[in-house]
């Protein structure tokens, strides 16, 4: 028997683990959302959801599979243009099919196992039971993430009671309104998974391939950063940062803040350019972008616009 | 193995798992069993799961550390569409003067882009951003090409902590998603009676 086989073997009996799970044990929400944050990324999954925000409303079909082989996912788009995106182990490829491109993105160290830490969570949300119902065909339990403080968005989400998979989610303002929705409408888990979807509508290398403007830098940990950002929201802790220095002594370094749900990552470049300062959104993604002592700053993240600009304003050189 | 274990034992296993010697060799014992009695040809699993597990884990505490010379800057090669696409967000600028989130320029522009834009919860913060169509990218496209990478690489990072799987991805695969409505009309094409 192979290698490959052997890993096949001991992963098709955690799905099947996995899978078989009845939803037993504690009823706390923390230890549901826990147990969300694991079935996202460990469990196979596949269906067709729709994403609402604002008069916008796109489908997407997505299938993530996790085997012997790692992490997988594609989403396709099946509205508009079409777009895929694709991550493995290698990285992520984003296919934008009316220009025939793919930008690629070397790959960021996965947490093996990501879970929720959910002792930063409670002094910055407040988990809430909602009620019962169904989405598409799976029964589901509502839980609700209630921001306390302005600088995030809050979230309700429709746990599927038995994988404890997310299908149903929604972003909500600081008055529990929704901004944003993502419902499925299809979906499947486990061996019912079609794998052959990972592959993408033509092969990756008949597009113009974009390389990431970025360096990948080096990962940097339980080292001192050059920057920083000094003003962080409550909650909000540095949980990756990665840092890069060329030969023409161009600076690159990458921040990444979290408070357990939401992210943001502060990118340090050098830069000669001139620039006006400001807040840019996409959607419910806001950016922050000022430029200090030769260098850009640049603050992003699916966070409230006071977030990016307080996190932004903030940053300076750990020497200050 | 047989699916009896609950999912918060589960978990359990897996975190001990990582951690435990005696445990791993137990349960690669476990998986040999039940691959010998699976495959009746004689052949040997070559199962390390757990192995793989372990360095998995070790790998992420590792500490790299390099500095002059130590990457390469990678340069954009094409995909002017891939480079377009940030040109869909918004842009608010930050005035002393504001109070508060205006979305109105802002969500025209973002409106042709098929992501609606919204007013952003009011800040305790001073000042706070307005809208002014403000070009973030000054000439275009190679600052839009950056800010694509940007977004592509946060997704990465949100995403390998473990956030809401496919939510987190979602807003990268919605950008571009209307090109359409950016075009300029054609020259066979009429103009819709509110734009005349």
């Amino acid at each position: 028997m192979t290698r490959r086989a052997g890993w096949f073997a001991a992963w098709a009996a955690l799905a099947l683990l996995l899978e078989a799970l009845p939803a037993r044990g504690s009823d706390s929400p923390e230890e549901w959302l826990d147990q969300m944050s694991v079935a996202m990324d460990q469990m196979s999954y596949q269906g067709t959801f729709v994403y609402i925000q604002g008069k916008s409303i796109e489908t997407v079909r997505v299938t993530h599979v996790a085997d012997e082989n790692g992490t997988r996912q594609r989403l396709v788009s099946l509205s508009g243009d079409p777009r895929e995106l694709i991550s493995d182990e290698s990285g992520v490829s984003w296919i934008l099919g009316h220009d025939n491109s793919v930008l690629q993105d070397p790959a960021f160290k996965r947490s093996f196992f990501p879970s929720v830490p959910l002792d930063r969570l409670r002094g910055v949300y407040r988990l809430e039971w909602g009620g019962k119902g169904r989405v598409a065909g799976h029964p589901v339990r509502n839980l609700r993430v209630i921001p306390d403080d302005e600088f995030r968005y809050g979230y309700s989400l429709w746990l599927d009671e038995r994988s404890r998979l997310l299908l149903q989610w929604e972003l909500l303002d600081i008055n529990q309104v929704p901004m944003a929705r993502l419902l499925f409408t299809d979906f499947r888990y486990g061996t019912e998974v079609d794998a052959g979807e990972l592959k993408t509508s033509k092969p990756l290398g008949h597009y113009n391939t974009v390389a990431s403007a970025l360096p990948q830098g080096n990962t940097v940990t339980g080292q001192v950063s050059r920057w920083q950002a000094r003003d962080l929201p409550e909650g909000f802790e540095l949980t990756d940062h990665r840092y890069a220095q060329g030969e023409d002594d161009r600076l690159y370094e990458h921040l990444v803040y979290g408070d357990g749900l939401a992210a943001v990552s502060v990118y340090i470049e050098s830069s000669d350019g001139e620039g006006v300062p400001g807040v840019s959104n996409m959607g419910t993604t806001h950016a922050f972008t000022r430029r200090e002592r030769l260098v850009k700053i640049t603050v992003i993240g699916d966070v409230p616009a006071a977030t990016v600009l307080k996190i932004g304003r903030g940053v300076s050189p750990t020497g200050d | 193995m047989d699916g009896e274990i609950d999912q918060e034992s589960s978990r359990f296993l897996m975190r001990r798992l990582a951690s435990d010697d005696e445990m791993k060799a137990t349960w690669s014992r476990y998986h040999l069993v039940r691959d010998c009695l699976r495959f009746q040809d004689g052949t040997m699993a070559d199962v390390d799961l757990t192995g793989r597990v372990s360095q998995a884990l070790q790998a992420e505490a590792t500490v790299h550390r390099r500095f002059a010379g130590a990457s390469r800057w990678l340069k954009p090669v094409g995909g002017a569409a891939v480079a377009a696409s940030v040109a869909l967000m918004a842009v608010l600028a930050v005035g002393p003067s504001a109070d508060r989130v205006n979305s109105g320029d802002a969500a025209g522009m973002t409106a042709s882009s098929g992501v609606e834009s919204f007013t952003s919860p009011q800040s305790i913060l001073s000042p706070t951003p307005y809208s002014n169509q403000v070009n973030l990218s000054g000439d275009g496209s190679e600052d839009r090409q950056q800010m694509n990478a940007y977004l592509l690489r946060h997704y990465q990072a949100a995403g390998a902590r473990g956030s809401h799987g496919v939510v987190t991805a979602t807003p990268i695969i919605l950008i571009g998603s209307n090109r359409a409505a950016e075009r300029p009309p054609q020259k066979d094409e009429e103009p819709k009676p509110d734009e005349q």
